[in-house]
This record gives C-alpha cells, sequence and structure tokens, in this order.
C-alpha cells in the first residue's frame, strides 16, 4: 500500500483519474461481488475525478499518447501524470502496451498523437532537452558493454550525458557506492550477476539528476536485501516523477503511491496504493 | 557533434579494443600480408613481363587508403553489436542528436585507419622498397588526400549506419561497397581504363580523387591542387547528405518501433 506518501498522495493524485475513462469494468465487478471486503476497499481506493489538479508542472506528463503499428492500436491514448516526488506504479497483463509507453517516454519510439512533456520539456518540440530530462532502467540483460568493467560503462554513460571523464568517474564510484557495488567497479559486466546488473542499471539511472525517471522491472533477479535498497532508492528520489513498470504487485504496492492498471492500451483504472490482494480482485491485473 | 561527445566514444572504443589486447597487431600483420601478396604478385609478372612498369609503387597508396575501408566495416560491425545488444538503443535516447552519435563513434576507426594508412605507405617504401617519395614534398598532397579520404568514409559510415538503423542491413550494404569501391576508386588500376561511362564519375567521386592525390603526392612528389579542391569539396559536401540519411533513418525506426529491434 502506499506508505511513501499515505492519504496525501491519493489526493494529490486525484485529479488523474480524469484521464482513466469511465472505470466501468470496475463497477461491474463490484457488483459480482457485492458487499465483500474487497469491494468495499476498492471503492476507498478508487481514485475520484473531481479532485483539482495538484501541480501545475510535473515532472512527467503525457497527455493522449497514442501510438500504432500498421494497423494494430497499441495504445489508444494515454493521460498520466507524476508529480516530483511521486512513484507511480504501470501494472498490467503482457502486450498491454507498458513497455511501447516507456519508450515513448525516453524518446526511442514515436507516438502518432499526443504530448510527452518531461520537466516541461516537450519532446515533440525539444526533444533534446526532454530526453536529457529523463533517465530510463532498462529491464533485461541489454544495454550494457560486456567487455568493459562495471565503473567504465557507468563513466561513459556519464559522459554521454555531458560530464567530463574525470567527472563521470567520481560520480560512477559514488553511485556504485551507493548500490554496494564497489568492489565489483572493476570487473568486467560479464562477471556480474543478473542482481548486480539490475543494481549497476539503478545506478545508471541515477547518474544525473532528472525530471523523471521510468523503470521497467527493476526488481528483476534481485535478492531481498537488495529489493530493500531498491525501495529506498526510488523512496529517496524526491525531486523526480517515478515511472515503474512491473508484474510485481508486492513491489508495486510496496513502492507506488499510485498504481495505474494499463490493457489493451488504455489506462483502465488507477489506485492510491492497493494491496496485491485488491488490485488483484479489480480482475484486471493477472496474478503472479 | 560536441568534443565531449567525440571524447566519450573515442574512450569507450579504445577501452573496448584494449579489452581485447591484440586487434592492432593482428591489424598491423594483415597490413604487412597485404603488402607482400602485391610486391611477390608484382615480382611475379615481372619476370614475365620484363621492364614493366612498377605496379607496386602505383598500388601502394592505394592500398593505404583501403584502410579506411576496413575501418568503415569494423564501425558499421560495432554499430550492428550496439542494435543488438541495446545499447544503441540507449545512445540514440541520450540528449546527443543521432547524426553526432553516429558520427562519434566513427572516430575511433577513422584515426585507426588513418594511422594504418601512413604506416602501409611507411612499410611499403622502407620494407618492400616501394618508389615512393615520402619527404616534405608530398606532405600536402598525402595530408588533404587522407583528410578528404577520411571526410568521405566518415560520410559513407554514416549512410550505411542509416541503412543499419532503418533496414538492418548495414553489414550486406558494406559488403557489397567493399566490392564496388574499389573498382571505381582506383585503388587497384587507373579508372581510366573502366568503361567510358564511368568517367563522369569517377571524375568528381571523392575517394578516386583521394587516391589520384594521394598518389601524386607519394609516388611523383606533386600537389595536384585543383584535384585537391574538388576532392574536399565533394567529400565534405557528402556529409550533410550523410547527417540527412541518419536523421531520416532514426524518425523512420522510432515511428516503427524498430529502434531496439535487429
Amino acid at each position: 500500500m502506499g506508505t511513501r506518501a499515505g492519504n496525501s498522495l491519493e489526493a494529490r493524485s486525484g485529479a488523474h483519474s480524469r484521464f482513466l475513462g469511465s472505470g466501468a469494468r470496475l463497477h461491474t465487478i463490484l457488483r459480482l461481488l457485492p458487499r465483500s471486503a474487497a469491494s468495499q476497499r476498492l471503492r476507498e481506493l478508487r481514485v475520484p475525478s473531481s479532485y483539482p489538479a495538484p501541480n501545475p508542472t510535473p515532472g512527467l506528463s503525457i497527455r493522449g499518447v497514442r501510438k500504432h503499428y500498421r494497423n494494430s492500436e497499441v495504445l489508444g491514448g494515454v493521460d498520466l501524470e507524476i508529480a516530483p516526488g511521486e512513484v507511480v506504479a504501470l501494472l498490467g497483463p503482457n502486450g498491454a502496451g507498458k513497455s511501447t509507453l516507456l519508450r515513448i517516454i525516453v524518446g526511442t519510439v514515436a507516438a502518432n498523437a499526443g504530448d510527452v512533456i518531461i520537466g516541461g520539456h516537450d519532446m515533440r518540440r525539444d526533444p533534446l532537452a526532454a530526453r536529457a530530462a529523463v533517465s530510463w532502467v532498462l529491464g533485461d540483460e541489454h544495454g550494457w558493454y560486456w567487455r568493459l568493467t562495471g565503473i567504465e560503462n557507468l563513466t561513459f554513460f556519464g559522459m554521454l550525458r555531458g560530464m567530463d571523464h574525470s567527472a563521470a568517474r567520481a560520480r560512477a564510484r559514488a553511485e556504485l557506492e551507493h548500490q554496494d557495488l564497489e568492489h565489483a567497479a572493476n570487473q568486467r559486466l560479464g562477471e556480474y550477476s543478473t542482481g548486480m546488473r539490475a543494481r549497476l542499471a539503478l545506478a545508471r539511472a541515477n547518474l544525473i539528476p532528472t525530471a523523471a525517471m521510468v523503470l521497467d522491472e527493476p526488481g528483476r533477479g534481485l535478492d531481498a536485501p537488495a529489493n530493500e535498497r531498491l525501495v529506498a532508492f526510488l523512496r529517496s528520489l524526491e525531486s523526480t516523477a517515478v515511472l515503474v513498470v512491473t508484474h510485481d504487485l508486492e513491489m508495486a504496492s510496496r513502492i507506488a503511491g499510485r498504481s495505474l492498471v494499463l490493457r489493451e492500451g488504455v489506462v483502465r483504472e488507477q489506485f492510491a496504493g492497493g494491496t496485491p490482494a485488491e488490485i488483484l480482485a479489480t480482475g484486471l491485473v493477472d496474478g503472479p | 557533434m560536441n568534443s565531449r561527445l567525440a571524447g566519450a566514444l573515442v574512450w569507450r572504443d579504445f577501452r573496448i579494443e584494449l579489452s581485447y589486447r591484440v586487434p592492432w597487431m593482428l591489424d598491423a600483420i594483415g597490413l604487412v600480408s597485404v603488402l607482400a601478396i602485391y610486391f611477390y604478385i608484382v615480382r611475379f609478372t615481372r619476370a614475365l613481363a620484363p621492364g614493366a612498369n612498377n605496379f607496386f609503387t602505383y598500388i601502394v597508396p592505394g592500398l593505404a587508403l583501403i584502410r579506411f575501408q576496413l575501418g568503415l566495416g569494423r564501425t558499421l560491425a560495432s554499430m550492428d553489436r550496439e542494435q543488438s545488444s541495446g545499447t544503441l538503443e540507449l545512445l540514440i535516447s541520450s540528449p546527443v542528436r543521432a547524426w553526432a552519435v553516429v558520427a562519434a563513434a566513427s572516430l575511433y576507426e577513422l584515426s585507426r585507419s588513418l594511422v594504418m594508412a601512413l604506416i602501409a605507405l611507411a612499410l611499403g617504401r622502407w620494407l618492400f622498397g616501394a618508389g615512393l617519395t615520402l619527404g616534405p614534398r608530398s606532405w600536402p598532397a598525402l595530408g588533404f588526400g587522407l583528410v578528404g579520404a577520411a571526410a568521405f568514409y566518415l560520410a559513407l559510415t554514416g549512410v550505411t549506419c542509416a541503412v543499419l538503423i532503418a533496414f538492418k542491413q548495414g553489414l550486406p550494404v558494406a559488403g557489397v561497397l567493399g566490392a564496388v569501391l574499389p573498382v571505381i576508386s582506383g585503388i587497384y588500376f587507373s579508372p581510366h581504363v573502366l568503361p567510358a561511362f564511368l568517367h563522369s564519375l569517377t571524375n568528381i567521386f571523392p575517394l578516386s580523387l583521394a587516391v589520384q592525390v594521394v598518389r601524386a603526392g607519394v609516388v611523383a612528389g606533386s600537389f595536384p591542387v585543383g584535384k585537391t579542391v574538388v576532392m574536399l569539396a565533394t567529400s565534405f559536401a557528402c556529409l550533410p547528405l550523410s547527417a540527412i540519411a541518419i536523421h531520416a533513418a532514426v524518425a523512420r525506426a522510432r515511428r516503427l518501433g524498430t529502434l531496439g529491434q535487429y
């Protein structure tokens, strides 16, 4: 449940529900489960649509984003606003359009319609500034130079973001320490375990402060202590709007003040917090 | 392209190269072998036709400039790996222009090609005894010729990377270029022996002109100013076209969502 910001976060995120459609499916589910404790709780968790916009310049703002490939529609008009310091979990089954939405945010996929504004920079009008304002944690084994060491990889990506070599190396060292990876700084990526690479990905995303951070399954491959570190890390990003794509409902309920359910390219529902059982009860998310 | 971006990518490529330890040495061994092949071919044909001109002296400048072709192939192979490993997507998502990324990613191999071209000339002259003039009289033509060839290959690398990004077919294109360019550029023989309809192309083709300029410098010790001007103009004119090709390829890949695919 959204322990990070508690009830205030529910209120803060309330305005965004105007993008979410009718929530008709949820009502159907609730009708099928009359008076049950779960349905009562869902009523409480559902974000009402009448709250005013909490922040006029959010860290991440997505408005009416649509994407289709040939004849298949992947995103059918997604709206989402995330305030600085807010962590939002994006849930949904495979093929719901989560990764496509993530790639649209970081600028490697172009939307057919709609706006993506990151830290006040429009991805369409000012793509370089928008891309500079977002960091990205990839959800798989990709995205590394396997012949380079951990610190060399981080140093390179720091330089790519405009730091000179010595500053990038110093920042890389600090982030390695932050992720408890300083002992592996000079090991090549090939010698890293899956969990170590996942932590290194967090270190890379945090090399430079950004207005927004998007993470694709950041908990994959992490052991329990590393999971705790991930939770603490995400909670520490006080001025960054964070969007986490995950299938791990437990993780979502721990880190996110708000959870969105994306299904068939549309945000079907959002909750302020919610336990895994409560989210599962909506029927919009498949169980683990 | 800013110097920090160029520095980042050259530093990365140097570190990766260093991790393999031997590529420069293998490159040098390959270079000596290529020179040796032509040296002995010429020795053999001389025996068949005594009094023939020294073809070995003629061909060494071409063999030097063809090092850029190897550099192009390596850059493209590296870009292909970047595409399949997902780092290309990360590079393109960084706050720099795509053409600048590709240009910066070409710099290490271009620098290596430049050094290997000079080594080829030196080995040809002092190890194999080619009749080259490598003194100060040859320097203007040699310098401008190498700069023109580097600019042309930078542009060509950009175009082939654009094909790789857009159609995932960069390596076959590099293979075709590797077969076609030596024919029309006069690496192994003068373009004058080609069919007449190709002459108008070879007269303005940057690589043909670069080969002719370098050859004039290191074989005859002369500096053909007119050819040099045309070569530099055509070489550098290719650069913006290359940038446009990369921009279009990346825009297409973003539209189709194929930037991370291979």
